[in-house]
């Protein structure tokens, strides 16, 4: 019985399975908005200044930092972004010396955290940039747990209020026109950053590439990653030796939990249809059961009763026949008695008239 | 509507599916009490009929 | 009076409230000074134990609920019926738990009711999982209620409750399947993160299989811890269903646990992920599938079929601990696997305190229960009680 339960429940799920592992969003292309922009860094021409973590602080009005901007011995290790820095440069060992990569958030076409977000803190806005919305952040962390590219930071010291934190591109202060383009852009020496319409970007990148051969990776990364990013990068090193990783494909997570997901409903369609027909074959085999049950001890009952009789007047017959064969046998010895009782008479007159005889 | 986005048309979709579980519960519990309405009471323990 | 004192400062007891007095350090130390304070938690790992055991494997062993009410319900199989009330009392408390453990891992608490009710983030499979877990947890809190008022003494509104069995068994199969795999459904956005012996878009059917195995298990390893202790507020039906309850669930693990091996298969096999088995972590992932899958898939198989309900109870434990490990390896060691060892991530003090705090608060509420409640017996009051 459990294992036609297990198997029940395995077959519904096989199918679920299977459905959801088909199901994508049919002929339908999505192709990020059409005006949005993003940030091309040109890893070849970064000199690793930090200028632009400077900038970017200053325009957010983030906390001042314990070391500051001008101290590159911070380069000497590999930081990562956190609660108090949207962005980060890090130096790598390059073929003919140190190379340096700017870390922040990439702005994902399709961003992870957005599609993770339980109460959609996050926005992926038409200008390309993708944003949080600490009003509603419940700060369940899932959006750090999805970036693939471990960008969004947490404010693990506030008790009541955390909040999370990550490169905005700016987006409040351009679009109040405080800003022309994002604040590390700006601050940057040596054009390392350049900001436009991401199809711009794009085509810059490869011209770049193309007419400087031996220069660049013939790779924009972040063109097709994890779906396509608002952030690319090209570089003249691997870009797995800056620390950008080459293995994480070009599925975006909206693409890759869209399976899952579409199983959800098909649960719900069909799990109670499944479960109140098993229950009603349940009860109707019950009922059956009961049925044949119920006959089976009428039947049995019957033939017992049958069998009781059956018994009950063989036993009369033979108590009768008992009867009369003792009657029979009394009254054989009866007259037997009778018989020799006679005979003993006559035995006794014949000796009585014997005597009799003899004494004349 | 155009969607240029994945993550916007998803919200879209799986925002009509959620409300449609929730129709699917009570469609379901109500097709069930309408059609079970005029059955016999059931009696899964006989043994306590008794009292 | 002093006697009443007296019986109170049992053993069990006592240790109870030193770790109830921890626990109550630990949450205020959680609102004044915050999570960093508290946890190992970090910007690259942001989950810890208080989701990878709290959430995750309280979850999974909870699903001892559903699974006996719908075999008994459901299924039909009446033989049972004594082990539904104490499931479902376990999961109750299971889930009630890990709704209050979630109050201290989130940012602000306060706003959990958010995406149920403010702005769903309906791409997202924890939505899901919220979504699911919240009525769930009514759920369990309304099959749980006959026994209470049972308790009380109020009858009208405890019949009219019993009446819904049927639909909330239903209803009940149907969430915990969704949440089930959901929960596993989490880490399937996250392939870049979690170790490809443990990554798989099979995820959510790898977490729903091996949930049933995990319920059933867990309502043959309470059976065992709960017979001696309360054994005089078992009726005799309960007594003697327990060994019946007990073989019928080993038939029902061992096959739900070879099914769950076989899957486990399918899905190294779609990724053809053979290569990394020569591997150190090829090597821990065989423990956890050969001696914690298969290994009690055969000893269910053979205590059912000896009729040796000693090796059905090993069988149990190692099932319970094989779900704890794989819930763990997912979200925790084989989680940023890629990271140097420097920044792997392990659970501070206060957070395993923590967890050890929820688990006895939920023990302590049973014990309540249990000890008073029509749980483990019959009210003579009520024809069908259960």
């Amino acid at each position: 019985m459990k294992r036609r339960q297990f198997l029940g429940l395995l077959g519904a799920a096989g199918i679920t399975a299977t459905l959801g592992t088909t199901a994508q969003a049919s002929s339908k292309s999505f192709d990020g908005y059409p005006e949005a922009k993003g940030v091309l860094f040109d890893a070849t021409r970064c000199i690793g200044c930090r200028k632009c973590e400077a900038g970017c602080n200053k325009v957010n009005k983030l906390p001042a930092p314990a070391k500051p901007f001008e101290d590159l011995t911070v380069l000497n290790k590999v930081r990562r972004t956190d609660e108090k820095s949207y962005t980060v440069v890090n130096k790598y060992q390059g073929k003919n010396g140190p190379v340096f990569r700017k870390a922040q958030c990439n702005h994902c076409m399709e961003p992870a955290c957005a599609s993770v977000c339980f109460v959609q803190a996050f926005k992926k806005n038409p200008d390309g940039s993708v944003t949080y919305d600490a009003s509603v952040c419940v700060g369940c962390r899932y959006c750090m747990v999805a970036c693939p590219f471990n960008v969004p930071a947490y404010e693990y010291d506030d008790p009541l209020t955390p909040r999370v934190m990550k490169c905005t591109m700016c987006h409040d202060q351009i679009q109040k026109g405080e800003l022309s383009a994002p604040g590390c852009v700006g601050a940057c020496p040596k054009e390392a950053l350049t900001y436009g319409k991401r199809e711009d970007l794009i085509e810059i990148a490869r011209e770049r590439i193309l007419k400087n051969p031996g220069r660049y990776q013939k790779h924009i990364y972040g063109e097709k990653e994890m779906g396509g990013t608002n952030w690319l990068y090209i570089s003249g090193e691997h870009f797995a030796d800056i620390g950008l990783r080459e293995d994480l494909g070009n599925k975006s997570v909206p693409e890759i939990s869209a399976g899952p997901l579409s199983v959800v409903p098909m649960v719900a369609a069909l799990w109670p249809a499944l479960l109140g027909g098993v229950w009603a074959i349940n009860k109707r085999k019950e009922k059956v059961a009961a049925e044949e049950q119920k006959a089976a001890v009428k039947a049995a009952k019957a033939a017992t009763k049958a069998e009781a009789d059956a018994k009950l007047a063989k036993a009369m017959d033979s108590a009768e026949r008992d009867k009369a064969q003792a009657i029979e046998r009394e009254v054989k010895r009866a007259l037997e008695e009778a018989e020799a009782a006679r005979k003993e008479a006559e035995e006794a007159a014949k000796d009585g008239a014997d005597k009799d005889g003899e004494g004349a | 509507m155009e969607y240029y986005v994945y993550h916007d048309f998803m919200m879209h979709t799986k925002s009509i599916t959620y409300i449609l579980m929730g129709l699917f519960v009570v469609g379901f519990w109500g097709i069930w009490a309408f059609m079970t309405s005029r059955d016999e009471e059931i009696h899964k323990f006989p043994e306590h009929d008794k009292e | 009076m002093s006697s009443e004192n007296k019986s109170l400062m049992t053993p069990a007891n006592i240790i109870t409230g030193i770790i109830l007095a921890i626990g109550v350090v630990i949450a205020v130390l959680r609102f004044t000074k915050g999570l960093g304070a508290i946890t190992n938690l970090d910007q690259n790992n942001p989950w810890g134990i208080w989701i990878g055991f709290d959430l995750l494997c309280g979850v999974a062993l909870a699903a001892g609920g559903y699974t006996t009410s719908s075999a008994c319900y459901i299924f039909g199989l009446k033989k049972y019926h004594s082990a539904v009330r104490p499931a479902i009392l376990t999961a109750f408390l299971g889930y009630a738990l890990v709704v209050f453990a979630l109050h201290f891992d989130v940012g602000r608490p306060y706003r959990l009711v958010y995406p149920v009710f403010l702005q769903p983030g309906t791409t997202s499979l924890l939505y899901e999982v919220g979504l699911c877990v919240f009525l769930y947890v009514t759920v369990l809190a309304v099959e749980f209620s006959p026994a209470m008022f049972e308790w009380l003494g109020m009858k009208t509104v405890r019949n009219k409750i019993h009446k819904l069995t049927l639909a909330l068994t239903v209803f009940g199969v149907v969430l915990s399947t969704l949440h089930q795999s959901s929960l596993g459904a989490l880490y399937i956005a996250v392939p870049s993160k979690v170790h490809p012996l443990w990554y798989s878009p099979y995820l959510a059917v790898l977490f729903f299989v091996s949930s049933i195995p995990a319920g059933l298990s867990m309502v043959i390893f309470e059976g065992m811890l709960a017979h001696k202790p309360w054994h005089h507020m078992m009726d005799k039906t309960h007594l003697d269903e327990h060994d019946g309850v007990i073989l019928g669930f080993a038939r029902g693990a061992s096959i739900s646990l070879a099914a769950y091996f076989c899957v486990k298969l399918v899905a190294m096999a779609y990724d053809n992920n053979w290569a990394y088995l020569a591997t150190g972590w090829g090597a821990w992932w065989l423990v956890e599938v050969l001696g914690f899958i298969a290994l009690p898939s055969l000893m269910y198989a053979m205590g059912s079929r000896e009729k040796n309900i000693k090796l059905i109870k090993w069988a149990a434990v190692l099932t319970v601990f094989g779900i704890i490990l794989n819930r763990f390896n997912v979200s925790i060691v084989a989680f940023n696997w890629q990271l140097p060892a420097g920044e792997r991530y392990f659970p501070s003090i206060m957070e395993i305190m923590f967890s050890i705090f929820v688990v006895t608060v939920g023990v302590t509420v049973y014990r309540f229960i249990v000890s008073r409640m029509p749980i483990f017996f019959e009210h003579p009051d009520y024809k069908d009680a259960h």
